[in-house]
């Protein structure tokens, strides 16, 4: 069940009047959600509904099992035992075939022709989300940095959370958790701020990122035969329709979450204004990025061991971070780019610091240029994330981003006007513009909710406007969320 | 500069959304407006479903009338009512709906008897390639048709609540239903151009208006087609969607139980587009079919006119009929109709024989003849 469709329109339609008419019973809200949480993963793959339920009892008794114990190694184990059944399921549903087919590869260039295996497997949807945060619970009661609770009920809620279950923000326990244990309080104004959010949210997902996909996936799949400009025009377009399809799925999960009195984290904070790839990922699916950070970047060390260390750190966990997104080299080449892109800013900050001017006019020129520069390394890395269809190798990569049109786009960038065919430009830039412009206003106003602090009036011409953006250009068959997959 | 902040918490709200309320005034006065300039933004077939779909309710269109007539764009343009009362003696209205499919005539048979209609014959044609798409082909058109009951019966047979939500929201926000053809007139404004068909749509009412339902096409050559492009987009392979033929049935279940005997006519193609549906096996699945439902309902006389010897120069395109062609058809069809029913086996299955064909030569306006008339007409309100 899509956020873009009649179906989750009916469901929750049904869902908000019975949820806020038991307010005074949270247990029964509790009960409530988890039923429905349930049915809404239920509609993609009732069997998979068996692999969440395992993952939320299991991880629940780990959870209650590590408080309890106090010997070390055993406590440990049960934080293991967690890790290896989530980590298992990831595996199995999401990795065997890659793995199997890359040692393959690899076992044909050394010479041996091994028929490794290939298990015939759907991957669950949201399964890289929920085994991360069912995971970080255990994680978190090991640490001691919250309390297990003991309401199996409470716990599932916060496991089968729907507005955030098939495509994240990755809740933290210490954040969701609470607001799940305690009564939630009706209040309009909250509400109307989460209508707001559903709103922009669908309007960015079906209005730029469902109209921008039609033009990206032509590019795309003409690839070889398309100018430079075209090219260039292609890998824009795909930037914003990557960040408005999942941003605006994160913005209507906030907003929905926020109709039934829950908050979840901000997981997107305008990423294409970054002055930095450090910026960038502080900006960039941040629940994402904080949870690779508390339990993979620093449990690795962190930057305590030395500059040698901390860069091997960031590389490892970006690394692992792109093949969290999906079974390719592609990823794994995605997440070692963004990686190195990282440690070069970090080796070049001293450099940085020293040309960072003191005038305000060439203090925001210089910001202007990092924006820009930042922009473009960010859409190099997404050049390589889109060819996610290439051969399980690096040649794969190499070929789809082809050297030769790297070279064509290049010169026409500086040799030749970039101008694409108008058929193009025109409609990308009609849907992609006023994106902008809002943007704009919200970062010189450094408020992502301007638009709820500005007069009525204003606010009423900018709903109309959103209203019809929707209505007259929205892409309305319901289609797939690009993070889904991962 | 730091970071957008984003403010969770404001000071709580204590007074009513006027942001919100605001929107709605402005939607509801631009909606109104929209609604008044329908003519700017709809393409002729949309109007045909809503006006046509009117008729069928209305007691003056359907009382009295002898032979009614429902299907898709072949019937309407292909069979006169005025030809069929010249030769069977029996007035006739034409229901026929451009992409109309059995839900749709289902429908519309349903509106007419409830208007008081009491016919001696229904004449019945299902393009098969209509009887193979889904009703969600024709999502831009049901708007115009259905009303709420009518929706929601065809959103249950269908198992879709969406299809039910969307025609409900199009019904009541001209701009949603209206969206493609808004966005098109966009595009062609931002280009310079128009692509407003308003000027062509008074022309299309009048002709259905004097023809009685029916649209009658000009005069034109024998089309120059693509025989196998036209043969692998529409009849390449067989396969009638489940919803048609629920309401295939349910439309030959009502005329039974009225007791109304009902002609199916298999209409004619171009020939050599026929000969290649033949040869490809399209066309021994849908006389099998077509033989199959046939049997289930002994009321049904199939009026078969595939091999009736329509020359490639009757025909507008590979399966529509130019005024000629239509002119022969609907005079070969009153002749059927003339006839008694025939209660054998061998009689409720009649090849449309050409060579019985008397009279069709009565003048009757086509649709360019329409337009020559309404212009004249303001040519002559102006002076």
């Amino acid at each position: 069940m899509l956020f873009n469709t009649f179906q989750f329109a009916y469901f929750f339609a049904i869902l908000f009047p019975t949820y806020w008419a038991l307010r005074r019973h949270y247990k029964a809200q509790n009960l409530l959600l988890l039923l429905a949480g349930y049915y809404f993963y239920a509609c993609w793959e009732p069997k998979f509904l068996a692999l969440l339920i395992l993952s939320t009892v299991m991880d629940f008794a780990c959870g209650l099992a590590v408080d309890r114990i106090e010997a070390p190694r055993k406590r440990k184990l049960f934080v293991i035992l967690s890790m290896a059944l989530n980590l298992g399921m990831l595996g199995y549903f999401k990795y065997v075939n890659f793995f199997a087919a890359s040692m393959q590869v690899a076992l044909a260039k050394a010479g041996l022709n091994v028929p490794l295996w290939h298990i015939e497997v759907v991957l669950p949807i949201g399964i890289s989300f929920y085994t991360f945060q069912s995971m970080s619970y255990v994680i978190d009661v090991y640490r001691k940095d919250i309390k297990p609770t003991r309401n199996l009920l409470e716990f599932a809620t916060f496991v089968s959370f729907f507005p955030h279950l098939v495509a994240g923000p990755i809740m933290r326990p210490t954040t969701l958790l609470p607001q799940i244990q305690a009564p939630r309080k009706f209040d309009l104004d909250q509400i109307y701020q989460g209508a707001y959010l559903i709103f922009w949210g669908l309007t960015k997902k079906v209005v730029v990122a469902d109209n921008l996909s039609w033009y990206v996936n032509d590019l795309f799949g003409r690839w070889q035969t398309i100018d430079g400009g075209l090219a260039l025009l292609a890998i824009y377009a795909f930037a914003f329709q990557i960040y408005c399809d999942f941003s605006g799925y994160t913005d209507a999960a906030r907003g929905i979450a926020k109709c039934l009195g829950i908050e979840l984290a901000l997981n997107f904070n305008l990423p294409y204004f970054a002055t930095s790839p450090q910026d960038f990922w502080g900006r960039w699916h941040i629940s994402l990025s904080k949870w690779l950070q508390d339990y993979l970047y620093i449990p690795l060390g962190g930057s305590r061991g030395g500059t040698f260390n901390t860069y091997r750190n960031l590389m490892l966990t970006m690394i692992i971070g792109g093949l969290w997104h999906g079974a390719a080299w592609t990823f794994i080449i995605w997440g070692a780019y963004q990686g190195a892109i990282l440690v070069g800013h970090r080796l070049a900050k001293p450099l940085l610091a020293r040309v960072d001017p003191t005038e305000p006019i060439d203090r925001a020129c210089w910001k202007a240029v990092r924006i820009i520069a930042t922009f473009h390394m960010v859409c190099f890395g997404w050049l390589i994330f889109r060819s996610t269809g290439a051969a399980p190798d690096i040649h794969g990569v190499v070929a789809y981003t082809g050297v030769e049109q790297l070279r064509g786009m290049i010169d026409a960038v500086l040799y030749r006007p970039a101008i694409p065919a108008s058929a193009y430009l025109l409609p990308v830039m009609v849907t992609v513009l006023p994106l902008l412009l809002v943007q704009v206003v919200q970062y010189l106003t450094k408020d992502l909710d301007i638009v709820l602090r500005t007069p009525w009036y204003v606010r009423s011409v900018f709903y109309t406007l959103c209203f019809y953006a929707f209505v007259l250009g929205g892409e309305f068959g319901g289609s797939q969320f690009i993070y889904f997959q991962f | 500069m730091e970071d957008a902040r984003d403010t969770a918490a404001p000071a709580p709200r204590r007074r009513p959304p006027w942001g919100f309320l605001g929107m709605l005034g402005i939607v509801m006065a631009i909606e109104w407006t929209l609604a008044g300039h329908d003519l700017d933004f709809t393409a002729p077939w949309h109007w045909d479903w809503r006006v046509i779909g009117k008729a069928a309710t209305r007691p003056d269109r359907v009382k009295g009338r002898e032979v009614l007539l429902f299907g898709d764009s072949l019937l309407k343009f292909g069979v006169m009512p005025r030809i069929i009362q010249q030769g069977s003696g029996k007035s006739t209205y034409n229901f026929a709906l451009h992409t109309g499919q059995t839900s749709s005539s289902y429908f519309m048979l349903r509106r007419a008897l409830r208007a008081g209609a009491k016919p001696s014959a229904i004449v019945l044609d299902l393009t098969p390639h209509m009887l193979m798409h889904a009703p969600e082909i024709n999502k831009h058109l049901w708007p115009e048709l259905l009303t709420a009951e009518e929706s929601f019966d065809l959103a249950r047979t269908m198992r879709s609540p969406d299809f039910f939500a969307s025609i409900m929201l199009a019904r009541h926000l001209p701009s949603y239903k209206e969206r493609y053809d808004i966005r098109a007139n966009l595009m062609a404004a931002l280009q310079g151009r128009s692509v407003s068909r308003r000027h062509e749509i008074p022309m299309y009412r009048r002709n259905w208006k004097v023809n009685d339902g029916a649209q009658l096409m000009g005069d034109s050559p024998a089309p120059a087609i693509d025989v196998e492009q036209w043969t692998n987009s529409l009849y390449s392979r067989w396969f009638p969607h489940p919803v048609n033929v629920a309401y295939l049935d349910r439309f030959l279940a009502l005329a039974a139980s009225k007791q109304i005997p009902v002609y199916w006519l298999l209409p004619p193609i171009l020939p050599s587009i026929q000969a290649r549906t033949e040869a490809t096996g399209f066309d021994a699945g849908y006389s099998a079919f077509v033989r199959d439902v046939h049997a289930r309902f002994p009321g049904t006389i199939v009026v078969d006119a595939r091999h009736a010897g329509f020359a490639p120069d009757l025909f507008m395109d590979g399966a529509h009929m130019n005024r000629r062609g239509a002119l022969k058809l609907s005079a070969a069809l009153a002749e059927v109709l003339r006839d008694p029913i025939s209660t054998s086996e061998s009689g409720r299955w009649v090849a449309l024989d050409l060579d019985r064909v008397r009279g069709g030569e009565m003048p009757i306006e086509d649709v360019f003849q329409s337009g020559m008339a309404l212009q004249a007409a303001g040519a002559a309100t102006r002076r």
